[in-house]
C-alpha cells in the first residue's frame, strides 16, 4: 500500500452507519435552524405592536421529502468485536466520499462508486399523547 | 660440364615436379576450405534467423509473464477481499439505516423526519463458493479495478409503518410503600425504577411518580417513583459534657439518647466518654444516640474466710448486690472460700458478686475423696481417722490447718500412734484438698 493509499484509509474512511448518521443529523440540524429564524422572526412581530395589531404571524417552515443521492466508494473491513470475552469477527462497511479531486489524485474511477439514494420525509406529530 | 648441367635440369625438374604436386595438394585443400566457408555461411545464416525468432518469442513471453502477473496481483486482491453473504451485507446496510435514523431524532424537534426509501447501487464481485452460495466481495479502496469487473447490485428498502402499539393507564401508586408500588407498576406491564428523596415522609413512601399517574403510555415504559428516605443531621460531639446537658444538645440536632451505660474511667464521673454514631458523621433525623457516661468504680471487699452473713452484709454495704453463693465440703466450714469477683478489683454499681461457702464435710464426700486416692486404701486411712485429725488438731480454720502442715511426720506419727510415717504424708495431702 503506497503512503497516499495509506492518507485515504485514515483519513477519510468512516463507517457507513456514521457517515449515515452525520447525514441525518445535518437535516436536523438545518430544521433546527429553521425553526430558530422562525422563532426570532414571531419574537420580532410579538414586539411590534401594528404587526401583531394585524395578527400577522411568522412562518414556520419543515423539508417536507429530502432526497439524498451519495456518490462513495464502499469497502468491506473485517472488524473484531469483544462480546463477553469472547471475539467476534464481524463485517462492516466503510466509506470515503468521492468528490473530484480525490479522483484526480489518486486516479480513481468514478464509474466504479457505489451509489445511496435516500428519501427522507417529515411525518405528521404522533396522534398519541406521552404523559398528561 | 654438360653432365652438371643435366643434373641441374634433372633437379629442377624434379622440383618442378614436387611443387607441381603440392600446388595441386594445396588447391584441393582450397577448394575443401572454400566449401567449408559456404557450409558456414548457411549455417550462420540459419542462426541469425533463429536468434531473431527467438528474441521475438522472448519478448512475447516476457510480456506474457507481465500481463500474467498483474493478473495475479488482481487475484490476489480479489482473494483477500473479504467475502460477504448477501444476509450480512443485509444486516450492514439495517445497521446503517437504524444509525441514519438516529441521526434523523437525535434532537427533540417540531418536525419529525424518517427515512421512506433507501436505495443503494452497489458495486460488487458476485462469486459462488464451493457450496454454490453466493457471496459478495467489495473492492478495497486503494484498488484499482476496472468498473466493468464489477457486478451492480441495486436494491431499495422502504420504511414500513410500525403498527400503533397499544398504550397503559400509569396507576396511580403514591402514597404506597417501595415494594406493593413496585408490584403495581409490573404487574400493569410497565417497568419501574427508583430513586430517593429525603422527605419527612415514612421510610420507603412512595412521594412521586414520572410518568404521573393515568398518563397514557406504551407497554414497559419505565415508570419513576421517588421515594422518601429520611431526612438526615449531623451528629453532634457530646463526649465531655454532662447527661443533661448532652441530651439537650442532642434534642436541639433533631436527635434523641439511646442507651446509656456507665463505664469505669479515669474522668470525672457523669461525663460522657463516648457515642454512637460518632460526632459528625450523619444519621437520621430522629434517631437515637447511644451514650456512655464515665464512672469510679467500687472495689469488691474481700469475703474470704468471712461468714457467709457477714459477706452478704459487706456486700450490700459497698451498693453491690450479692450474686450465686454456692456450697462446698471444707475444713473450713459457714466461711467463705472463694469469690468472684476477686477482691479489690473495680466494679460498676450494683454487679453481682458471687461466692462459694464452705459446708461440713460428711462421710459421702470423704469417700468420694478417698476413691480418687488410692494411697488412703493402701495405708488403712478411713474416714474416722480423718475426722478424728480434724477434731484433735482442731482443724476449723486456716491457720490451723497450715500449722498442722507444717508439723513433722514423724510429730503426726507419734500423736495419733500411726503405723508407718507415710501415713501422715497421705493425711497431709487429704487435708489439702479437703480445703475446698
Amino acid at each position: 500500500m503506497t503512503n497516499a493509499e495509506k492518507v485515504i484509509e485514515d483519513v477519510l474512511i468512516d463507517p457507513l452507519e456514521k457517515i449515515l448518521f452525520h447525514v441525518g443529523r445535518g437535516i436536523v440540524t438545518a430544521q433546527m435552524e429553521l425553526d430558530k429564524n422562525s422563532l426570532a422572526t414571531q419574537i420580532l412581530i410579538d414586539n411590534d405592536k401594528d404587526l401583531s395589531k394585524f395578527g400577522v404571524q411568522a412562518p414556520w417552515y419543515h423539508f417536507a421529502e429530502t432526497n439524498l443521492e451519495l456518490k462513495m466508494a464502499l469497502s468491506m473491513h473485517e472488524i473484531v468485536e469483544k462480546k463477553a470475552g469472547k471475539s467476534i469477527n464481524k463485517y462492516r462497511i466503510y466509506g470515503a466520499p468521492m468528490n473530484a479531486n480525490y479522483s484526480n489524485s489518486f486516479n480513481y474511477d468514478v464509474a466504479g462508486v457505489s451509489i445511496i439514494k435516500a428519501k427522507i420525509v417529515s411525518i405528521p406529530p404522533k396522534t398519541e399523547v406521552k404523559g398528561t | 660440364m654438360g653432365e652438371e648441367k643435366e643434373k641441374v635440369i634433372t633437379d629442377l625438374k624434379s622440383t618442378i615436379s614436387e611443387l607441381q604436386n603440392r600446388l595441386v595438394a594445396h588447391s584441393s585443400e582450397i577448394d575443401m576450405l572454400r566449401q567449408e566457408v559456404s557450409r558456414l555461411k548457411t549455417e550462420k545464416f540459419t542462426l541469425l534467423k533463429d536468434k531473431e525468432l527467438l528474441t521475438k518469442e522472448n519478448k512475447f513471453l516476457k510480456d506474457q509473464i507481465t500481463k500474467l502477473e498483474a493478473e495475479k496481483k488482481v487475484l490476489d486482491e480479489q482473494i483477500q477481499r473479504p467475502k460477504v453473504s448477501p444476509e450480512n451485507l443485509m444486516l450492514s446496510f439495517k445497521d446503517a439505516m437504524v444509525r441514519m435514523e438516529a441521526g434523523l431524532k437525535s434532537e427533540k424537534m417540531r418536525v419529525d423526519y424518517t427515512l421512506k426509501t433507501f436505495d443503494v447501487e452497489l458495486k460488487a464481485n458476485i462469486n459462488l463458493d464451493k457450496e454454490n452460495k453466493l457471496f459478495i466481495q467489495m473492492p478495497f479502496l486503494s484498488e484499482l479495478v476496472p468498473p466493468e469487473n464489477l457486478s451492480v447490485l441495486k436494491f431499495s428498502i422502504s420504511a414500513v409503518p410500525k403498527s400503533r402499539v397499544p398504550l397503559i393507564t400509569v396507576p396511580n401508586v403514591i402514597g404506597r410503600m417501595k415494594d406493593s408500588a413496585m408490584e403495581i407498576i409490573e404487574t400493569a406491564g410497565l417497568k419501574a425504577s427508583v430513586t430517593e428523596k429525603p422527605s419527612s415522609s415514612p421510610k420507603g413512601m412512595v412521594i412521586g411518580q414520572d410518568p404521573e399517574a393515568y398518563s397514557e403510555v406504551p407497554a414497559e415504559t419505565e415508570i419513576v417513583l421517588t421515594i422518601a428516605k429520611p431526612e438526615t443531621v449531623k451528629v453532634p460531639n457530646i463526649i465531655g459534657m454532662e447527661k443533661n446537658i448532652a441530651i439537650k444538645v442532642l434534642e436541639s440536632s433533631q436527635l434523641s439518647a439511646g442507651k446509656t451505660e456507665e463505664r469505669i474511667s479515669d474522668a470525672a464521673p457523669g461525663i460522657i466518654i463516648s457515642q454512637n454514631p460518632q460526632p459528625d458523621t450523619t444519621a437520621e433525623v430522629g434517631s437515637k444516640v447511644d451514650i456512655v457516661i464515665s464512672t469510679k468504680g467500687i472495689e469488691v471487699p474481700n469475703l474470704i474466710g468471712k461468714t457467709e452473713e457477714k459477706a452478704k452484709e459487706l456486700i450490700k454495704k459497698n451498693n453491690l448486690l450479692v450474686g450465686s453463693v454456692s456450697y462446698s465440703p471444707s475444713l473450713f466450714h459457714g466461711r467463705v472460700l472463694s469469690q468472684t469477683p476477686s477482691a479489690g478489683v473495680k466494679v460498676l454499681p450494683e454487679t453481682s458478686v458471687n461466692f462459694k461457702v464452705g459446708k461440713e464435710v460428711s462421710i459421702e464426700d470423704l469417700t468420694k475423696l478417698f476413691a480418687s486416692f488410692p494411697e488412703a486404701k493402701k495405708f488403712g486411712i478411713d474416714p474416722q481417722l480423718i475426722f478424728y485429725v480434724i477434731k484433735t488438731f482442731e482443724i476449723n480454720t486456716r491457720k490451723n490447718l497450715d500449722e498442722f502442715l507444717k508439723l513433722s511426720d514423724k510429730t503426726i506419727q507419734e500423736k495419733l500412734k500411726l503405723k508407718a510415717a507415710d501415713m501422715a504424708i497421705a493425711i497431709k495431702e487429704i487435708l489439702k484438698r479437703l480445703k475446698g
